[in-house]
């Protein structure tokens, strides 16, 4: 049935897509569609993962915390080729899976909720069962072995009358082990709920009823007995809590004895959670399969329970490969044709793109109509999709392995030197780039900047954001608090991230700068033109302090071999400029007493005095968002860009420029483009080769 | 779907199979082997069971003038870098001369080529993305003794992955986080905080649980993966070529993870979860107690652990040493610098000889767990500043039962590193014809 769905779908795309090719570019709207190269399946890497099961079932707590760390390939960890998944893996998702599924079906209430049926309870011969009640004849007790799964206060809850006979009430005794009993009075000759508090030990115990006051008149036919009918523990009452999570997953409420009501309702529920996790409607032989163990999961429990029925198809669907992998289907393998993803598939490309998670139901509903492949819809998704909080992915895991963000957490400045770099300055640094690196992003930029601010002013604005700790690393005379505050920078040579604190410290040694780093990085991550990699045998530290000179002078040594000349003449005048800010990121004019140099000269001739005057000129490069492009480009379709991709990278470019110059509008036209919304098998001979070469953008302009 | 498979895919796709621990025979293999060799491997049949073997990696490679003893034969002194290790002098067996030929980069990359070779003696492909090895050396060796444990073998590392960012000149981060291959494309990421290798290993059923409940919860488990492994093969017909690589490692996982349902979980007492927040110092020192622990409870007989990732530039300020690892290496000669790399060496292998002192006290039943364990130590590089792959350091500990005859120090100028682990391999009775580029031929002596 999934399988017919997915081809009228598939041949409707077809139909549509190749209709808007025409009515966006009236031409060149043959059914031939152009090469969108090979992406490899890609599994969830560990963002993605728990953002889903964050987004699908409100699990908040990162269940990829323990996973195995993703590998990553040319800087992303979302491609298919590098993410690779081995027994560890599934060991850590199986893991992962049977915790999600236990806590989103745990009842409002406690750990432990357990009705004891009667003939569970051991007794003697003067208790006897009838029907689904034991009747105690005389004193005597009946007990029941239970694990109390932590310590503290259980509640005991008895369903129970008597006989009445002589002139006391029934008493009923309740304990654990040993211990004295609680004394309860059963004074009602009709079944009636009582309930008994006492505290223990997590682990094994005796439950042990009692009849205490049994009374006989055989000459007056009087006969006092205890009837128990249900018998339920729950607690510890100090854990118990409402669960919101159970509440969102159940679509239905299960009724009580009855099988197929409940049958019914688990479908219900796997259903709706097996479309978001699964990214499209699952066929009915999945629904079957994920209902046969629904109905074992119910058999193997031993009070037969809802909960523990729906916890086993939970897990498979976890543990699915169509959850962990975002599988696009091939109908003909072994033809490298290209052809438009379905719509399903299409979403799911979308959101993983702009959200690092799964599609929501809006995003499905438009799939299962086939309306996403329309380009108006499609256009008006993105654009829901980019306002929507979830987009702060695009911050949090496209910008950061951009920008390297996350360097700073594992920089290690040489405490001797720099005792001034605490953990909080650490953790404010990286604060302050986070939030104004979110001012480029859509989803996190305040209301008035909307599509976030252009991206040239990433390097060249005059302002950041920082809280107190920040404005007095960098000598700013601003009121500032604990929270971050836009901190102007005028009057300094700071400009934008180049400057800021984290990534000064992030490209430097611990005991000193790096202007070879610094500079590496704006080449690599910025210009996306890597220099190339050191002969062998000549990389090396000419930096040690104390050899003499300043740094400048010791590169500018290193800069007279020709052989080193050829890449540092491209990497030390940007990190040059850079050494007005010592290793962790603090304005300075002189370094080992010698005074600091910052003046410079690009390649090209464009000379600058500082390090604000070198942001101003790299602002305006146009490497800068044809760089952007490229790392969009690999983040979102799983590849990077090759050869044949040179024009897709143009358009992008071009739609940018049009635009506002903004990461959005690169965004928008990659995720409009033709590259993202088709797809083809890998030949036999894209198997020797794998990919187009990676771009080799080193002779751009 | 392509019709035709190459003989390299089935050949691969049946070494991942196997080194996740799936029992097929090969029995055309062993007649392949001279004779000498299956000798060689009847002699360790014939011993006592069980062998274990640990991989060890540091990073950025070794000051060798501190490393290398000027005396060979039984009468060597250890050098300075050694010296942590004089209560084990004759446990161990330093080699030197073995080269690593298949590190050598395209270019720049020894560091990648290196970290991927250190154990599979094999080329990396130069790419991002496309990424292509070999199978190394231990999952060979879990083919033969991680049958039926628990862990067929252990991926362990003292640092995570790289999480964004590049790593060496070109080549994929893959290459420079893990050592453990289960095939050319499947690298086995390994496991980093302790607190999580205690969770993975002696974590068992819900305390309090019955019999009864763990055989119901086993059933329910084992229809969850054979649900999504007929999924996974119902999906297998209708990927391209390329993703149905990448399903054959989910399809080869579960059915690893199915087949060790039925274990009862460690007996292993006395394992207590490592505190969070440690300093690295006892960050090594808790991961050391820990393969301890792992391999006295026989939960594995087979681990490869990092040191450190490929290009490390962990900074060892808590010994005074101060800089980046991976920086420092590049000593340009300069003394100074090389005495930092010495101290650094020589932290290294203090914490080398804490596992020894953990693993020699403990008993096995009928030695210590040294004596049947082997361990084999060595880096990406011989020399951090010249990248060599020559001459690299090599340092064994442990006898492996009768394979190796310690306490001694050994050259065997230009030989393949391969082909210590060819000799390794058929020291634990699972001997090869070939390993990784270079392996044609074990090494000889090791054992007399």
């Amino acid at each position: 049935m999934l399988k017919l769905s997915t081809r009228i779908l598939r041949r409707k795309s077809g139909w549509s897509t190749a209709l808007a090719g025409i009515l966006l570019l009236g031409c060149d709207a043959g059914p031939q569609l152009a090469d969108p190269g090979v992406v490899t399946m890609r599994r969830l890497s560990r963002g993605e993962y728990d953002r889903s099961v964050r987004d699908v079932l409100g699990i908040e707590d990162a269940p990829s915390k323990n996973f195995p760390p993703d590998d990553t390939g040319h800087g992303f960890d979302n491609l298919g080729d590098v993410l690779s998944l081995s027994p560890l893996h599934i060991q850590m998702y199986q893991r992962a899976a049977e915790e999600i599924a236990a806590e989103v079906t745990r009842p409002d209430g406690a750990p432990l909720s357990r009705e004891l049926a009667t003939s569970e309870l051991s007794h003697s011969e003067y208790v006897v069962q009838r029907g689904a009640e034991i009747v105690f004849l005389t004193g005597t007790s009946a007990v029941a072995a239970i694990t109390l799964p932590r310590d503290g206060t259980y509640r005991i809850r008895l369903q129970a009358y008597g006989e009445q006979a002589g002139p006391d009430p029934v008493q009923m005794g309740v304990a654990f082990d040993t211990r004295s009993d609680a004394v309860v009075t059963v004074p009602a000759t009709v079944p009636t709920n009582y309930e008994v508090r006492i505290a223990d030990l997590a682990g094994l115990h005796l439950l042990r009823i009692s009849f205490l006051n049994d009374f006989y008149d055989p000459g007056k036919r009087l006969d006092r007995n205890l009837v128990l009918r249900a018998l339920r523990v729950e607690g510890p009452l100090e854990l118990e809590r409402p669960n919101p999570l159970r509440r969102r997953l159940y679509v239905c409420t299960p009724p009580a004895d009855d099988a197929a009501g409940q049958r019914d309702c688990a479908s219900q529920i796997l259903r709706r959670t097996g479309r978001l996790l699964y990214r499209r409607p699952l066929s009915s032989e999945e629904l079957d399969g994920l209902l046969a163990l629904f109905d074992q999961g119910q058999s193997e429990d031993e009070n037969g329970s809802f909960d523990a029925g729906l916890r086993p198809p939970l897990e498979a669907l976890l543990l699915s490969p169509h959850f962990l992998f975002r599988v696009e289907i091939d109908d003909e393998p072994g033809s490298a044709k290209p052809h438009p993803l379905t719509a399903h598939e299409l979403a799911t490309r979308l959101s993983y793109f702009l959200w690092s998670s799964g599609p929501d139901d809006e995003l499905l509903d438009l799939a299962d109509r086939g309306d996403l492949l329309q380009e108006e819809t499609l256009t008006a998704q993105i654009r829901r999709m980019l306002a929507d909080p979830r987009a702060a992915a695009l911050i949090d895991r496209f910008a950061a392995q951009w920008l390297l963000l996350q360097q700073i957490d594992r920089a290690e400045p040489d405490a001797g030197q720099f005792p001034g770099f605490t953990p909080s300055l650490r953790r404010s640094l990286a604060a302050e780039t986070r939030r104004f690196v979110a001012d480029f992003f859509p989803a996190a930029a305040p209301r008035a900047i909307g599509q976030g601010l252009p991206l040239p002013e990433l390097l060249s604005a005059r302002f950041t954001y920082g809280n107190a700790e920040v404005a007095a690393h960098y000598g700013l005379k601003v009121a500032a608090g604990a929270s971050e505050v836009r901190l102007p920078l005028d009057g300094t040579t700071r400009r934008g991230l180049l400057t800021h604190g984290s990534l000064l410290t992030a490209e430097s040694y611990p005991t000193r700068t790096s202007p070879v780093r610094r500079g590496k990085w704006v080449l690599e991550q910025l210009l996306c033109t890597p220099p190339p990699p050191p002969p062998p045998n000549v990389i090396g530290d000419f930096g040690q302090p104390g050899s003499g000179g300043t740094l400048r002078q010791r590169l500018e040594a290193h800069r007279q071999k020709p052989v080193c000349a050829s890449c540092h003449s491209l990497m030390d005048p940007i990190g040059l400029s850079l050494e007005g800010f010592d290793a962790i990121g603090r304005a300075r004019t002189t370094d080992e007493g010698l005074p600091v140099d910052t003046t410079g000269q690009l390649l090209d001739g464009r000379r600058f005095a500082d390090a604000a005057e070198l942001a101003g000129l790299l602002a305006e490069d146009a490497r800068l968002p044809r760089c952007a492009a490229e790392k969009l480009f690999t983040y979102a379709i799983g590849r990077p860009p090759g050869e044949p991709d040179h024009g897709r990278l143009d358009a992008l470019v071009a739609a940018y420029e049009a635009g506002d110059k903004t990461v959005y509008a690169l965004i928008e036209a990659l995720a409009r483009s033709e590259a993202f919304r088709n797809r083809r098998a890998a030949a036999a001979s894209d198997d020797t080769t794998a990919h187009p070469a990676s771009l080799n953008l080193r002779g751009m302009p | 779907m392509s019709s035709t498979v190459s003989s390299r895919d089935l050949l691969s796709r049946r070494a991942v199979l196997r080194g996740a621990g799936v029992a097929i025979a090969l029995p055309w293999l062993e007649s392949l082997l001279p004779r000498s060799l299956r000798s060689l491997a009847s002699r360790a049949e014939a011993a006592e069971p069980p062998q274990r073997l640990l991989f060890y990696f540091l990073p950025n490679g070794i000051h060798m003038p501190a490393w290398t003893p000027t005396e060979v034969g039984a009468d060597y002194k250890l050098p300075p870098i050694l010296q942590p290790l004089q209560p084990h002098k004759d446990r161990l067996l330093l080699l030197s001369g073995l080269s690593n030929r298949p590190a050598r980069p395209d270019g720049a990359g020894d560091h990648a080529g290196g970290t991927s070779a250190f154990l599979t003696c094999s080329k990396a492909n130069k790419s991002d993305s496309d990424i292509r090895l070999g199978i190394s050396v231990d999952q060979l060796a879990a083919q033969k003794l991680g049958s039926g444990r628990r862990f067929p073998s252990l991926q362990l590392g003292l640092e995570g992955g790289s999480s964004g960012g590049v790593c060496d000149s070109g080549y994929s981060c893959a290459y420079t986080t893990n050592i453990s291959w289960a095939g050319p494309r499947t690298p086995l990421p390994k496991l980093s905080d302790p607190r999580i290798v205690f969770d993975v290993l002696f974590r068992g059923e819900d305390a309090g649980q019955t019999q009864e409940q763990i055989a119901a919860r086993r059933r329910t488990r084992k229809s969850v993966l054979d649900h999504v492994l007929a999924q996974a093969n119902h999906l297998n017909g209708r990927l391209g070529q390329g993703d149905r690589r990448k399903l054959d490692e989910y399809l080869t996982a579960v059915r690893s993870v199915e087949s060790r349902l039925n274990d009862s979980g460690p007996g292993c007492a006395g394992a207590k979860r490592p505190e969070d927040g440690l300093r690295f110092d006892d960050l090594a020192r808790s991961m050391a107690d820990l393969i301890v622990l792992a391999l006295s409870c026989d939960l594995s007989r087979v681990v490869s652990y990092m040191w450190g990732n490929g290009l490390s530039n962990r900074s060892y300020a808590f010994i005074g040493v101060p800089g980046a690892h991976h920086e420092l290496s590049h000593h340009q000669n300069n003394a100074d610098i090389q005495a930092k790399l010495q101290a650094i060496n020589t932290y290294e292998i203090q914490l080398f000889a804490y596992l020894l002192d953990g693993l020699s006290r403990t008993s096995d039943g009928s030695g210590s767990l040294l004596d049947r364990t082997l361990l084999c130590l060595s880096s990406d590089v011989s020399d951090g500043n010249s990248h060599s792959h020559d001459d690299m350091p090599v340092l064994l500990a442990g006898r492996l039962g009768t394979a190796i005859k310690p306490g001694r120090h050994l050259r065997y100028p230009g030989q393949p590193l391969a082909n210590l682990y060819l000799s390794l391999l058929a020291g634990i009775g699972h001997p090869q014809p070939r390993f990784g580029d270079d392996g044609t031929a074990p090494l000889t002596g090791l054992d007399t």
